[in-house]
């Protein structure tokens, strides 16, 4: 039909790239990432590498629960992780991981949430936020803990990251709006991985982007290469320095790939082609970081291998420190949840215990 | 030290173990996998939890065993490599769980797993059992896996004796001769097995039988055949050109082109006819699909059935090769056998089988002649389907057959 009044989505979104596949520079930004940083960047993201693989390993043992895999994600997650002060909020869910560590959350407690185990809380100064599960529910939790923050009066920025299929949910929406209304210092990050769980990013939304979204909040957007560690850092640093100067909140998309399954529970070779996977494995976030460092002489010999060294070694140590957390005890869920009891906690933990030990579940030893 | 089968899904109970990484007496790393296994949902390794020296490997290849029961055993660095027996998995624990050394498969899948102290109860018999001042320990549990159910507590609790169902008859099989040989259900076979059942329960199947007569597309292939040699491609069989024909006929009913969906009460009809085929691998039946196969020119179509084949035939099926399809057709006659009574391949509604194609003498205007005349069956979903449609479409996939310009002027 020859319409008068409509006008059709507007998406004019090219993706942000520094550094190509291959390697070699094809642009500057004034926020790219220095000498030591990049050398950090690779760091963590071959011990993002590292990590998911052992992770996975403990899964098959038996030695922690469900766990989410990273692999293909390094770039996207090390980018954004560096790019924060440790005094930025993160606020993110399990498919950032390495972005929680590299911000500064112990390996260890990120293992012994994953055995079910309490570690206790966080360092105090590093600004983080319990790792989600619930798709999405985070973002209004960002443009919460922002809003805070700018009554406050604090120059810290909050990162709400979450990934392309919890862009579809409610809690999205709400998130963004409600921090383009009150125009709070927040970084909205998204990985696209190009599936949530079975479902492809083309059926998430019909939007050509998920960075034009930002124009709805009134926000400014960004897409990036999510496999492009330097173009991630620049962008994500361009993204909170604005932020912090209060000029408000803006959206970015990181494009990636999930190259493993969703979780250690499903099989994706029952809802994606292998040629489709092999595809983007050519495009391997490490690689291209290291290529770059090559190219700028950065690169010493043997150093990838040196750090997947020390990358395992400091594992193993983590994971002997997760290990050695007592299990939680059903005390735990009321006596970490409240920090003073009411009297219908007190109650509920009393009733509880009751019930518990009459059935053999605890006090049995 | 044990490496035991972990939960790996979530809430799996058993697995399968495909393939064994290590062999006794092999030395091991740390998360060097060492064992191959499938679940309801994934194919995994299973790596090494510890460095050391495989002791003894307790399942073998086949065995379907249950979340908890040890795989292996393996002697840490610093531990003892010899243990007694009385260490040993044998006399442990759980000696219910384990395979025994016989190397039957039994036991394992039969085996309940140890509850220990622990009674299995929904919170609301619990809170009855407390109320009641009843340890539910002694209350013997007639639901799944022994958990106790309110009526059991309610049983108990009166007094009464719990009502035991008796466990469901199982057909006597013929005297044990110690020369049989005991094949367990795995993999494929198992996989079959389920599907078979659940149409043949499911599926109440009625079967259309009929011939044709393929004298002159036996020529016309014959006439391509030896162009297609000149070039140096592949012969034609006569299976895509039935395909072609069924495509055909179930455009102009495509009420056989459906599947059934019982639990909405809906029959839901294939816009696009990706045709299943079945395919005689090595493992067993494998069914890939001709996507589109109406759409296909015949020599894509030919090349596509026989890479299918050759997929099925070398295990190299991926996922999307066996999915979507809307109709079958099964070729037992390049075997033999003059018709067969296919089993339709759920929730499908329709399965086409061709049977053997031979040289018969037919009655043609008064005289006795040899034509070519191929035999061929359709099974149906009478839910889904009556017998006047089947018929129907009978006669026209025969039409296309017997008069292969009819074919021509249909294949786009």
């Amino acid at each position: 039909m020859q319409g008068n009044f409509l006008r059709p989505p507007q998406a004019e979104f090219p993706v942000i790239r520094l550094v190509a596949e291959d390697g070699t520079r094809v642009a500057r930004a004034e926020t790219e990432p220095d000498r030591a940083t990049l050398l950090e960047l690779f760091r963590w993201m071959v011990f993002g590498r590292v990590f998911d693989q052992r992770m996975i390993n403990l899964q098959r043992q038996g030695r922690i629960g469900t766990i989410g895999t990273i692999r293909g994600q390094e770039a996207s997650a090390a980018g954004l992780a560096l790019a924060m002060r440790r005094s930025d909020w993160l606020v993110g869910s399990y498919r950032e991981l390495l972005a929680y560590i590299a911000h500064g959350v112990p390996i260890e407690a990120v293992i012994s949430l994953y055995r079910g185990g309490v570690p206790g809380p966080f360092p105090e100064d590093v600004a983080a936020m319990p790792i989600q599960i619930v798709i999405g529910t985070q973002m209004p939790h960002a443009a919460g803990i922002a809003l805070g923050a700018k009554l406050r009066g604090a120059d810290d920025v909050v990162v709400g990251c979450c990934g392309d299929g919890a862009t579809s949910e409610g809690d999205f929406h709400e998130g963004l709006n409600f921090a383009g209304v009150h125009k709070v210092p927040a970084v909205f990050f998204v990985q696209n991985n190009g599936w949530a769980i079975s479902v492809p990013r083309a059926r998430q939304t019909a939007s050509e982007t998920i960075a034009q979204k930002a124009w709805a909040y009134g926000m400014p957007g960004a897409l990036v290469d999510g496999n492009d560690a330097v173009a991630v850092y620049a962008v994500v640093k361009e993204a909170i320095e604005r932020a912090r100067a209060g000029e408000g909140p803006s959206l970015i998309e990181a494009l990636t790939y999930r190259v493993g399954p969703h979780t250690t529970s499903d099989d994706p070779r029952r809802y994606r082609t292998d040629d489709e996977v092999e595809l983007h494995e050519k495009d391997d976030p490490i690689a291209r970081l290291r290529r770059f460092l090559e190219t700028e002489g950065i690169y010493e010999e043997g150093l990838q291998e040196l750090l997947e060294e020390e990358a395992r070694s400091v594992m193993s140590q983590a994971i002997e420190r997760a290990e050695a957390v007592p299990d939680v005890t059903p005390e735990d869920v009321f006596d970490l949840t409240w920090a003073a009891p009411t009297e219908a906690v007190r109650r509920d933990r009393e009733r509880t215990l009751r019930e518990l030990r009459e059935v053999g579940e605890v006090g049995k030893e | 030290m044990e490496f035991r089968l972990a939960d790996i899904g979530e809430g799996m109970q058993e697995a399968e173990v495909l393939r064994w990484m290590v062999q006794d007496g092999d030395a091991v790393q740390e998360d060097q996998p060492l064992i191959e296994i499938q679940t309801d949902k994934v194919t995994v390794e299973l790596p090494s939890p510890w460095r050391g020296r495989v002791v003894r490997r307790f399942v073998q290849e086949g065995d379907m065993v249950t979340v908890g029961a040890a795989l292996l055993e393996i002697a840490t660095d610093g531990e003892q490599e010899q243990r007694q027996p009385a260490m040993s998995a044998q006399s442990a624990s759980q000696p219910a769980d384990r395979a025994p050394a016989d190397g039957s498969t039994q036991s394992i899948a039969a085996a309940a797993p140890d509850l220990g102290h622990r009674v299995l109860a929904a919170p609301a018999t619990r809170k009855r059992a407390l109320e009641l001042g009843i340890d539910l320990r002694d209350v013997p549990g007639t639901g799944p896996a022994g958990r106790v159910t309110p009526q059991d507590l309610a049983s108990y609790a009166a007094g009464a004796r719990p009502v035991l169902t008796p466990p469901p008859a199982t057909p006597k099989l013929h005297p044990k001769d110690p020369e049989d040989e005991r094949r367990p259900l795995r993999g494929l076979r198992r996989v079959i097995a389920k599907n078979m059942a659940t149409a043949h329960r499911e599926i109440p199947q009625a079967a259309h039988l009929d011939d044709c007569d393929i004298t002159g597309l036996s020529a016309l292939r014959a006439r391509w055949n030896a162009l297609l040699v000149q070039n140096g491609e592949d012969r034609l069989t006569y299976l895509p050109f039935a395909v072609k024909a069924a495509c055909a006929a179930l455009r102009l009913h495509p009420d056989l082109a459906a599947h059934f969906d019982g639990e909405r009460e809906e029959i839901v009809l294939s816009r696009r006819l990706h045709i299943g085929i079945a395919t005689d691998a090595p493992d067993g039946l494998l069914v890939p699909v001709v996507h589109d196969a109406d759409r296909l020119p015949l020599r894509e179509l030919a090349k596509e059935v026989r890479r299918l084949a050759q997929a099925a035939r070398d295990r190299s099926l991926q996922q999307a090769d066996t999915e979507g399809g809307a109709f079958t057709i099964t070729n037992h006659g390049s075997i033999g056998g003059l018709y067969g009574l296919p089993i339709i391949r759920y929730p499908e509604v329709a399965i086409l089988g061709l049977g053997r194609i031979r040289d018969e003498p037919v009655v043609r205007n008064g005289n006795i002649v040899v034509r070519t005349i191929l035999h061929f069956s359709i099974a149906f979903d009478h839910r889904a389907l009556d017998g006047g449609e089947i018929a129907r479409f009978a006669q026209d996939f025969r039409r296309f057959l017997e008069d292969p310009d009819q074919l021509l002027m249909e294949m786009a």
